[in-house]
């Protein structure tokens, strides 16, 4: 346990070493994996509902726990999913299961980021957010960077091709995500045609 | 027995109504003469509140309601189309647009004179459709002769000073008419004119009556996609399209500091409500608490401004002609209330309000197109809002403290009330309170400065236990490290 749990660290300090022995020496486990994703919606749960008056852009609004657990879910999966879609076709040797793994570890640096700044918007004050926006920064930038590096090493992808890949794993994202909006979109428009017809025939008999 | 029914409700009905028509219509004069309510005419007060996700209408205490209503009948004089109400030395000048004369009345509306004519070098000269006047310390009266395109100067007992026809000047195209609309004079004798169709700004004159140029150019803004089609078109097809030109002022008020409010038509602009300093530049401070900002209606179609007034204090009132709403803004430009309506025939609904006047307290609206002024009285609320930004302007906390106080046990949703007291509980070195009134207040920026002072007022009470607590761990790592030392040494 206390291996598994030093692994985390060892991969978001030294990813391209990391990564190698996720997939490569079996190092990766599933259940660290949900209990990061786990911690990430945690951690959201708790921005939203203890960040510092100060820096809280949601003032009055209530807070929309079931939009929160799908902002923390649902992006992990879809970029395993584009991911897996892309690679497949440009000779990737990561199968599902690494690709998720991956995208999971590398949640890391945003669940133990969010965290400090959660407790930062509460002693800082409107001068001093500068602090919180280069913590933000720094955030996106290494999970970006370990996403990369992850995509690279699962794979077994040169430079070059890292890069296509990542970038046609994006449009890939926004591929399904505008197929999902299309089919949610027909299936409500079913269910309102049925809907109407049922009401006729209730008017009607 | 159902017919019977029907009958008498609608007897009811109808006895109601007459009730009611009976008591809009009844208009005595009650012992100090004005403050007679004929009616409890509608304001439909409210503000917007950004909070909580999208711009929502919140509605507020009555800020202002009407009480009495001047027409032709409750004037004694005939009243068609006034379009300007101006005042000095306790008199009203009511511009009697559609009659072409000029009413002077009491401050009770009681008609003290009617300016039909003039002597005009010994003939009689009279006024085509006046639209402004205004009236200086010394009672000279200025008239704005639209229709004549000239100005009319009379001094205190209406006899003729001066005219001021069409200026001539390099600066005027070759087919400018004059038509003047409003007026402003100030102490200096400079006069300052809102003329139609004129779109470089407002008119300034010499008291002497020569043209000296125009002030407060409203900039023209064009957006980034406008001016790439204007590079890529060709000339043909540029001048086919709409011009940029720049709005024109529609209404102007000059406030006790000599400063004017202007206010103009437009769609586009964003700020329609403009302070100008004498020397034409825009003053007018931006700087409300979330929610708000100087720009009206905040929901469907823009505002379109045609009057506006301002009392001592800078809390400026502003006039829209899409619903005949009344906005009323502080100096900081938050908005305290929203008023009026389009017209339905109740009191306190308006055609086209085309002047609007402070006087003695009240607020006189006057509406060009329904032939009538409203007068309108403070309600306790709007009072103590009043006297409240008056006594913080001046430095009074105290009793700025106790109007807002009274101002929110009638609004408890008055986030500028809470923001205020904050501001007083700051200066008070209140510091934790002062950020519980801000977070009512929702005004983070205030909060923000509030909550420095806290801190470090914090840590300087609490400085001693901090340096003890950070040495004690210190101590505790050095001795801990020690001891290790020495057991792997053994």
């Amino acid at each position: 346990m206390k291996n598994k749990i030093k692994f985390i660290f060892h991969i978001i300090l030294h990813p391209a070493d990391g990564f190698w022995d996720m997939k490569r020496e079996k190092r990766g486990s599933i259940p660290i994996c949900l209990a990061l994703i786990a911690l990430q919606f945690l951690t959201m749960l708790i921005n939203e509902y203890n960040v510092g008056f100060i820096f809280d852009s949601s003032v009055g609004k209530t807070a929309d726990i079931g939009f929160l657990l799908a902002v923390a879910v649902l992006p992990i999966f879809l970029f395993a999913l584009a991911n897996l879609s892309i690679t497949t076709f440009l000779e990737g040797e990561g199968n599902f299961k690494d690709i998720f793994m991956m995208a999971c570890y590398a949640l890391t640096p945003s669940i133990i980021i969010r965290i400090i700044t959660t407790v930062l918007t509460n002693v800082l004050s409107l001068d001093e957010q500068t602090y919180i926006a280069v913590l933000s920064i720094i955030s996106v930038v290494w999970v970006v960077l370990l996403l990369f590096v992850g995509i690279m090493e699962v794979h077994n992808y040169s430079t070059p091709r890292a890069v296509a890949s990542a970038l046609l794993t994006i449009v890939a994202m926004a591929i399904i995500i505008f197929i999902l909006l299309l089919f949610l979109d027909m299936v409500s428009r079913i269910f309102g045609f049925g809907y109407s017809v049922f009401q006729e025939l209730e008017m009607r008999i | 027995m159902k017919n019977l029914l029907k009958k008498s409700a609608c007897f009811l009905i109808a006895f109601a109504c007459v009730i009611s028509v009976t008591s809009a219509t009844v208009g005595a004069v009650s012992d100090d003469g004005r403050r007679f309510v004929q009616s409890n005419g509608v304001t439909d007060a409210y503000t917007y509140s950004k909070i909580s996700g999208g711009t929502r209408v919140v509605s507020s205490p009555d800020a202002y309601l009407p009480y009495y209503v001047v027409d032709s009948d409750s004037l004694g004089a005939e009243l068609v189309n006034p379009s300007h109400i101006a005042t000095a030395d306790n008199k009203l000048y009511i511009v009697n647009t559609g009659k072409n004369n000029i009413i002077v009345t009491d401050e009770k509306f009681g008609v003290l004179n009617v300016i039909n004519s003039f002597d005009n070098n010994g003939t009689a000269d009279t006024f085509a459709a006046p639209e402004g006047c205004f009236v200086d310390n010394s009672g000279k009266l200025y008239i704005a002769d639209t229709e004549n395109h000239r100005i009319v100067i009379l001094d205190k007992s209406y006899r003729l000073i001066q005219i001021i026809d069409a200026p001539k000047s390099d600066v005027l195209a070759a087919d400018f008419v004059f038509k003047p609309q409003k007026i402003v004079v100030d102490s200096s004798n400079r006069i300052f004119v809102v003329s139609d169709g004129v779109y470089e700004g407002i008119m300034q004159f010499y008291g002497d009556g020569s043209f000296i140029g125009f002030v407060g150019s409203i900039p023209v803004t064009a957006s980034p996609i406008e001016i790439l089609w204007k590079k890529l078109l060709s000339k043909e097809q540029t001048s086919k399209l709409t011009q940029f030109v720049p709005v024109s002022y529609t209404n102007i008020f000059l406030d006790s500091e000599e400063f004017m409010y202007t206010v103009s038509l437009s769609s586009t602009l964003s700020e329609p409500i403009r302070r100008l300093n004498p020397g034409g530049a825009d003053v007018l401070i931006r700087n409300a608490l979330a929610g708000t900002d100087v720009s009206g209606d905040q929901i469907g179609k823009d505002s379109q401004f045609v009057a506006v007034c301002a009392d001592e204090s800078n809390t400026y009132y502003a006039a829209d002609s899409v619903r005949s709403r009344i906005f009323i803004y502080d100096e900081d430009g938050n908005l305290l209330c929203v008023m009026g309506g389009s017209y339905t025939g109740q009191i306190g609904t308006y055609k086209y309000i085309s002047s609007m006047l402070l006087f003695g307290g009240d607020l006189l609206v006057v509406d060009s197109q329904a032939s009538a002024i409203t007068a309108l009285y403070p309600t306790e609320y709007m009072l103590a809002i009043k006297e409240g930004l008056r006594t913080y302007r001046t430095g009074l906390y105290e009793e700025s403290y106790q109007s807002w106080q009274e101002a929110l046990s009638h609004n408890s949703n008055f986030d500028l009330a809470y923001s205020k007291i904050g501001m007083i509980e700051i200066r008070k070195k209140n510091y934790g309170q002062a950020m519980e009134y801000f977070k009512l207040a929702n005004d983070q920026k205030n909060y923000s400065k509030a909550y420095v002072k806290y801190r470090s007022e914090w840590y300087t009470q609490n400085l001693s236990y901090v340096i003890t607590a950070v040495s004690a761990v210190v101590v505790l790592i050095v001795i801990f490290k020690f001891f290790r030392k020495k057991r792997v040494k053994k």
